[in-house]
C-alpha cells in the first residue's frame, strides 16, 4: 500500500481537500475524490493517520506562534486617529502651494517693480502738484539707500516662503504611494511656470558709491538697477534700466523702460519702452524712444534728432521742445518753446508758450494761460487742428460741476454701485443691517472711533511697509481700508434709510430701506458748501459703526436661527 | 453612533493586527505603516459595503493582502510563484520527517519570526495567508491567481524550510550549550 504524499497528507490535515469545509465549493469533483482516496487511506493506516495529526499539530501550533509574535515581536506603532491618507490631496496642496508662490514671485517682481513703481510715478506726475519733483526725489533718495535691503529682504521672504511650503509638501507625500511622481509633477509645473516666456526680466543690481560705467561693448540681458553718484551707460540693456545717480548718461540702447531719477539726465541712445527722468536737467540728443516721455525737472530740452512714437508728458519750469512727438504732448511749465513736431494736440498750462518757426501741430492746441496773448505762434507754424483758450487753470478747476452731464452720470452710476453692493453686504453680512447709532455721547464716540480709523490705519499701514517685510500686509491693509471707506457711507445710509421707514411699518425691508438711504446721502454729500463736511461726517459715523460692530464681535449674541 | 465613530473604534481595535499583517508581507515597518493606513483608508471608502454580521478582521484582512501584495510587484519582490512547480510536486513524493516537536519546543519567538521572514516572498507570503490571516487553500489561490494545489505546494515548501530554519537553530544552540 502506497502512502499518500506529504503534500497530499497535509491538505488533508488543513482541509485543503475537503469539499464539504468552509469556502471549498471550488474544489470540485476532482478534489472531491483526492479528498475520499486520502481519507480512506487515513482510516486504514496509523502512520498516515499519526502523520495528519502532527500536520494539524504543526499548523496550530504556527497559527498559535504567528498571532502571539504579533504580540510580543513587532513593535506595533501608535496608531492615533484615523484619517484617510492623503497622498493626492498633499500632492494637489504641494503643486497649488507651489504654483501660487511662483506667481506670487512673478507678480511681486512686475507689480511692485515694475508696474507698481512706473505706474506710481507715470500718477503722480500726472497730477499737476508743484512739488512732486521734490517728493519723488526724496522717495527715491529713500529707495537709493534703504531700496536694495528692503528688496533683498523681500526677496528673501519669498525665497524662505517658498521654501518652506516645498519642504511640507515634499514632506508630507515622501515615501507614499505616487511620491516619485507626485515630487516631478510639483518640479515640473514650477519649472514650468518659471520658465514661461517671462513679461520680465531677471535682476541685475549694481550699487557703487562713485560710478558705474557699462562700457559700450558690453550687453546685459537683464534688467538693471544703478544706484550710485554718476552711472555712464553705453552699453546695450536687454530689459528695464533703473538708475538712481546723481548725473547719468545714457547712450546705449535700452529694449524696456527707462527709469532715471538723478540732478542732470542726458539721453541719447534708443528705449524700446517708456521713459520716466526726474531730475534738475533732462535733455535728449539724437534719442529715439518708442514708447512714452513722462518728464519732470527744472529744465528740460529735447534736440531736432530727437524723437518718440508715443506722448509726452512734461512738468518743468522751462521745457525746450525741437522734436518729434508721434502723439499728443501735455506739459504744465513755466515757459514752454516748442520748435519740433507734434502728431497729435498740445495741452500746455503754462506762464508762456511759444511755438517758434517750422513747429508743426498734428491737432489743436489747448492751453491754458493767465492770458490769452501768452501763446506766441512764428509765422511759419503749422496747426491742422484748432486752438483753444481755456483760461486759468484755477478758473477751469472752478467750473460748475453741476451744470456737467458726467456729474449726473457719475452719481447715478455710484447710486447703481453702491445699491448692488449694499444689498450684497446685508444680505451676506446681517449683522452690518442691525447697527445703530447710540444717543449723545454714544454717537459721538462711533464718530471719534471712525475718524480715528480713517486717520490711523493708513499711517499704520505705511509703517508696516516701512518695516521691510510687511509690504505685502501693508498692501492688504489699504485695500481693507479702501473697501471700509466705501462701505461706511452704504451702511450710514441703510441706517438712515431704516431709521425712516421705521415710522412707517414695523419692518422695514432691505431694498426699500438701502434705495431711501442711498438718495438722501447722495444728496446730502453733494450739496453746495456742506456736502464735503457731511460726506466726511457720513464716512467716519459709518467706519465708526463697522469698527464698533468688529469690536464687538465676540460679545454680540448668535444669530437667530 | 456615526459609521465614522464606529470606523475610528474598529481602526483602534484592528490597527495593530493589520500592521502586523502588513509587517509580515512587507517586513519593513515603515512601508508596513503605509500599507496599513492604506489598507484602512480603501475601507473606510468602502465602509458603506460591510455588513456588519460578517468579523470586521475578514473584511478587512481580505484587503490589505491584496494592497501588500500590490506592493511587493512594485517594489520587485514578487517573482513568479509558479516556476518549477512540476519539479517541485515530484520532489514532495517521499514524506519528510516532520519537525513538530522542533517547532512546539522552539520558546524563542524571535527565532520563528526570523525563520519567517527569512522565507521568500512566494512562501512567506501564502503562509501568513493561511495561518495567520486562516484564508481557505481556494481563497489564497484567488488572491494569488493560482490554483488550491499550488497553494499547498508552497504551503509545504513554506512549512519545510521553516523546521529546516529551526532546526538548525535548535542544533547550534544545544551546540553552543555543550561547548559552554
Amino acid at each position: 500500500m502506497s502512502h499518500p504524499t506529504e503534500l497530499n497528507l497535509m491538505m488533508y490535515a488543513e482541509e485543503g481537500l475537503n469539499p464539504t469545509a468552509p469556502n471549498q465549493e471550488a474544489l470540485g469533483q476532482e478534489g472531491g475524490a483526492e479528498w475520499r482516496r486520502v481519507h480512506n487511506h487515513v482510516k486504514h493506516c496509523a502512520t498516515c493517520r499519526n502523520a495528519v495529526d502532527q500536520l494539524r499539530q504543526e499548523t496550530q501550533g504556527l497559527s498559535s506562534a504567528l498571532a502571539m509574535a504579533t504580540c510580543t515581536s513587532i513593535e506595533i506603532p501608535n496608531p492615533g486617529q484615523f484619517q484617510p491618507k492623503r497622498g493626492l490631496r498633499d500632492l494637489t496642496l504641494a503643486t497649488i502651494a507651489v504654483t501660487l508662490t511662483t506667481a506670487l514671485v512673478q507678480w511681486s517682481w512686475k507689480a511692485l517693480f515694475e508696474e507698481l513703481i512706473l505706474g506710481g510715478i507715470a500718477w503722480a506726475a500726472s497730477t499737476w502738484t508743484p512739488n512732486i519733483y521734490t517728493v519723488s526725489h526724496q522717495i527715491f533718495l529713500f529707495m537709493q539707500e534703504e531700496g536694495i535691503d528692503m528688496f533683498y529682504n523681500h526677496l528673501a521672504l519669498i525665497i524662505t516662503v517658498i521654501g518652506l511650503l516645498s519642504l511640507f509638501g515634499v514632506s508630507s507625500i515622501w515615501r507614499k504611494s505616487g511620491a516619485v511622481p507626485a515630487v516631478l509633477l510639483t518640479l515640473g509645473v514650477g519649472t514650468t511656470l518659471i520658465g514661461l516666456p517671462p513679461q520680465s526680466h531677471a535682476l541685475q543690481i549694481i550699487q557703487q558709491d562713485d560710478s558705474v560705467i557699462v562700457a559700450a561693448s558690453e550687453t546685459i540681458n537683464d534688467t538693471l538697477l544703478i544706484t550710485t553718484r554718476t552711472a555712464t551707460i553705453h552699453g546695450d540693456i536687454m530689459g528695464n534700466l533703473f538708475v538712481a545717480a546723481e548725473d547719468i548718461e545714457v547712450t546705449g540702447d535700452i529694449s524696456g523702460n527707462l527709469l532715471t531719477v538723478a540732478d542732470n539726465v542726458t539721453i541719447s541712445g534708443s528705449i524700446g519702452g517708456m521713459t520716466v527722468s526726474l531730475a534738475d536737467t533732462i535733455i535728449f540728443e539724437d534719442a529715439n524712444i518708442a514708447g512714452d516721455l513722462w518728464l519732470a525737472g527744472d529744465t528740460i530740452k529735447l534736440d531736432a534728432t530727437s524723437e518718440t512714437q508715443g506722448n509726452l508728458a512734461s512738468f518743468s519750469s522751462s521745457l525746450a521742445m525741437k522734436a518729434k512727438i508721434a502723439k499728443d504732448m501735455l506739459v504744465a511749465a513755466e515757459r514752454v518753446v516748442v520748435s519740433g513736431a507734434i502728431g497729435g494736440n498740445l495741452n500746455a498750462a503754462t506762464k508762456h508758450i511759444s511755438l517758434l518757426d517750422y513747429a508743426t501741430v498734428g491737432g489743436d492746441i489747448i492751453y491754458r494761460t493767465s492770458t490769452q496773448d501768452q501763446l506766441v505762434l512764428g509765422d511759419d507754424v503749422i496747426i491742422q487742428g484748432e486752438i483753444d483758450y481755456q483760461g486759468k487753470p484755477q478758473n477751469f478747476q472752478a467750473r460748475n460741476r453741476f451744470q456737467s452731464d458726467r456729474f449726473y452720470l457719475w452719481e447715478l452710476l455710484w447710486f447703481v454701485g453702491a445699491f448692488v453692493v449694499g444689498w450684497l453686504l446685508f444680505t451676506l453680512a446681517p449683522s452690518l443691517g442691525r447697527v445703530a447709532l447710540g444717543h449723545g455721547k454714544e454717537s459721538v464716540k462711533t464718530a471719534g472711533i471712525g475718524f480715528l480709523v480713517l486717520v490711523t490705519v493708513p499711517i499704520v499701514a505705511v509703517i508696516i511697509a516701512i518695516t521691510v517685510i510687511g509690504l505685502p500686509l501693508s498692501f492688504i491693509t489699504i485695500v481693507a481700508w479702501l473697501t471700509a471707506w466705501y462701505l461706511a457711507k452704504i451702511v450710514l445710509a441703510h441706517l438712515i434709510g431704516r431709521s425712516i421707514l421705521a415710522g412707517r411699518s414695523e419692518h422695514s425691508g432691505l431694498v426699500p430701506a438701502l434705495f431711501v438711504g442711498l438718495i438722501i446721502v447722495s444728496i446730502a454729500i453733494n450739496l453746495p458748501f456742506l456736502g464735503g463736511v457731511l460726506n466726511l461726517l457720513a464716512t467716519i459715523l459709518g467706519l465708526g459703526l463697522m469698527a464698533q460692530l468688529w469690536l464687538n464681535r465676540d460679545s454680540r449674541e448668535p444669530e437667530a436661527g | 453612533m456615526s459609521d465614522s465613530g464606529a470606523f475610528e473604534v474598529l481602526y483602534r481595535e484592528y490597527y495593530p493586527r493589520v500592521f502586523a499583517l502588513c509587517r509580515r508581507f512587507l517586513l519593513a515597518n515603515e512601508r508596513a505603516e503605509d500599507a496599513a493606513q492604506e489598507t484602512f483608508t480603501r475601507a473606510y471608502k468602502a465602509f458603506g459595503h460591510y455588513q456588519p454580521s460578517r468579523p470586521f478582521w475578514h473584511w478587512i484582512a481580505a484587503i490589505a493582502p491584496r494592497h501588500c501584495l500590490d506592493q511587493l510587484k512594485q517594489l520587485g519582490r514578487w517573482e513568479d510563484i509558479h516556476v518549477d512547480s512540476n519539479a517541485e510536486i515530484e520532489r514532495l513524493y517521499a514524506p519528510e520527517p516532520l519537525a513538530i516537536d522542533v517547532l512546539i519546543a522552539s520558546e524563542n519567538q524571535a527565532c520563528l519570526n526570523d525563520a519567517i521572514d527569512d522565507l521568500p516572498e512566494k512562501y512567506r507570503v501564502p503562509l501568513v495567508l493561511a495561518y495567520f490571516v486562516h484564508l481557505s487553500y481556494p481563497e489564497i489561490a484567488t488572491l494569488l491567481g493560482t490554483n488550491r494545489n499550488h497553494v499547498g505546494i508552497l504551503l509545504l515548501r513554506a512549512k519545510q524550510q521553516v523546521r529546516r530554519c529551526l532546526q538548525q537553530t535548535t542544533e547550534q544552540k544545544t551546540l553552543h550549550g555543550g561547548v559552554e
